[in-house]
């Protein structure tokens, strides 16, 4: 019904999760792919391999990525790159930092881009947390602005920076 | 609360009208947020659930909102009236269907729903019926922006607001339309609509049945990326393919009007007839007659019957609802007699009244 699961089926069989990105090749261009353990298998006409094989495979496939991964695991929650790899979810906050250099490609894939534009959280709840992060959106944004020469856009965002320089967390921590 | 889903009669957004309403029947915009300090619900332990739930629950009570949002825990609710929800479109089926503690606040009119340790710890659904997506999106936004008064986002500078699934992540939004297509499902003109979402890259799926095959010719699109875009960007590639599929179905619906008209009205009346005379219908069934009446109703050539009517049966026949209507649970074999006889009321009733006016 409603379905923001769904958008995360295996585009060969549009029923289980999608594990693996392939390339496949449609009138001889290159299709990129998400698709999930068992199709993979189909479409490479392999026989159903054993779990520890399926490890070993997935790890072969995922050998560029994790290079960049690395082999650590989160300090905050215990993810490693290849159980999210499986999994396809992330398990806190933390694995984006941990990981980013193989996200960085990985969210290239996904979703042609690999960084964020767009809303910064604007509570007064986010200066404890993110306020270093939000600063570098914002300078982000503004350089972004001047770029195209919007310069109004700018100036905005300029003022926000400066409004978020005169809170500081002690004044929130006090309220 | 619960009971007053039927007895209002709102029935819910996606039937109350709109903008270009002969084809977008609503939009949607949702929204996916997680709390910094604590691990993401794939992690979470049983206790950290617990004080997420709370901690994201109370903040959404103390919402200063008239009348006030109700909190409804997911967990131990009957299982039809979980399905009452999923059919409302209030809560995704998959959230009522997993087992930890979890739960939704909606507005009366239902065009909100908050739900807390969905996927992601936070999730917002504003919901307008027709095309409306910016709109929508301003609402949920503003929601957002209350709640994140009080609620510390996970949100990292490179990545935007960080999400448990990758496909989420950046603005954490999903805009979506729902579209009725009759007229391009009838000419079999998919690859036309497939065409218009590859391009703007978004996806499409049918709302009732298994992939993009959809029974009551409903098709829901949304945009597939979230990272690198802006939240208006969002809202604009959605709304452009709604614009465009809205020309194409009824450039379509014309031409069919034009070349075949008596075919399509035999075609139609069938239909209707076979709503009325049934003796027993299955859910799809019913979808897939109703929506070549809706279709007729909107190209008028079934006269005595209004759009509106037909919709509220699109969702009041649908298992759930049908058997909270009868008050009772019922197997498969008896709901389809109670379908049956139930539009068949309607849809006679309907004509009579209108003979009475004419
Ligand atoms: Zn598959
Ligand atoms: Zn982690």
């Amino acid at each position: 019904m409603s379905n923001d699961k769904a958008e995360k089926k295996c585009q060969e069989c549009g029923k289980r999760k999608p594990t693996i990105y392939m390339t496949d090749f449609v009138d001889g261009k290159p299709v990129k792919k998400h698709i999930c353990q068992q199709c993979y298998d189909a479409v490479e006409g392999a026989p159903p391999l054993s779990s520890s094989e399926l490890f070993a495979k997935l790890v072969d496939i995922l050998a560029p990525e994790l290079r960049k991964a690395g082999r650590r695991k989160c300090p905050e929650c215990g993810l490693d790159y290849v159980e999210f790899r499986q999994s396809f979810e992330f398990g806190c906050a933390k694995d984006y930092e941990i990981f980013s250099k193989a996200l960085d490609d990985l969210f290239q894939d996904i979703h042609g881009a690999n960084r964020h534009v767009g809303k910064i959280p604007e509570g007064r709840a986010q200066t404890l947390f993110g306020g270093t992060q939000r600063l570098r959106v914002l300078q982000r944004e503004i350089k972004k602005a001047v770029e195209k020469e919007d310069f109004e856009r700018a100036a905005h965002l300029k003022t926000k920076i400066e409004q978020m320089e005169q809170t500081s967390v002690g004044d929130i921590i006090k309220e | 609360m619960l009971e007053t889903l039927l007895k209002n009669n709102t029935l819910g957004q996606w039937l109350q009208g709109g903008p270009e309403n002969d084809v977008v029947l609503s939009s949607r915009v949702r929204l996916a947020r997680n709390i910094a300090g604590y691990p993401f619900l794939s992690r979470a332990k049983n206790p950290q659930i617990a004080r997420i739930e709370r901690f994201v629950r109370s903040n959404i009570e103390a919402l200063d909102r008239q009348p006030p949002l109700t909190y409804h825990q997911l967990d131990g609710m009957e299982s039809l009236t979980l399905l009452l929800l999923v059919e409302r479109h209030i809560i995704p089926r998959d959230f009522a269907e997993t087992n930890i503690l979890r739960g939704v606040a909606f507005s009366e009119e239902e065009d909100l729903s908050i739900m807390v340790n969905e996927e992601d710890h936070l999730r917002i659904q504003v919901v307008g019926g027709g095309l409306r997506l910016a709109e929508v999106s301003e609402r949920a936004h503003e929601i957002d922006d209350v709640l994140a008064e009080k609620l510390p986002y996970a949100f990292s500078a490179d990545y935007g607001y960080l999400t448990v699934c990758p496909t989420n992540v950046g603005t954490g939004m999903r805009a979506s339309v729902m579209v009725h297509l009759p007229a391009i499902i009838m000419r079999r003109e998919m690859d036309k609509l497939t065409r218009i979402c590859d391009d703007l890259d978004l996806a499409l799926r049918g709302l009732y049945g298994e992939g993009t095959h959809g029974s009551a010719d409903i098709y829901q699109i949304s945009n597939n990326k979230t990272l690198g875009l802006s939240e208006e960007d969002v809202v604009e590639l959605v709304h452009l393919a709604a614009r465009q599929i809205i020309e194409l179905e009824r450039n379509t619906r014309e031409s069919i009007m034009a070349l075949h008209k008596k075919e399509l009205a035999g075609r139609i009346n069938k239909a209707f007839h076979l709503l009325c005379d049934a003796v027993s219908i299955s859910s799809e069934e019913a979808l897939s007659l109703l929506s070549q009446v809706r279709m007729g109703v909107n190209l008028g050539l079934l006269e005595n019957l209004s759009k509106n009517k037909i919709d509220k049966l699109l969702l009041l026949t649908l298992p759930a609802h049908l058997q909270i209507i009868l008050g009772r649970e019922s197997d498969r074999v008896e709901r389809n007699k109670m379908r049956a006889s139930y539009i068949r009321e309607h849809l006679i009733l309907n004509q009579k009244h209108n003979t009475r006016e004419a």
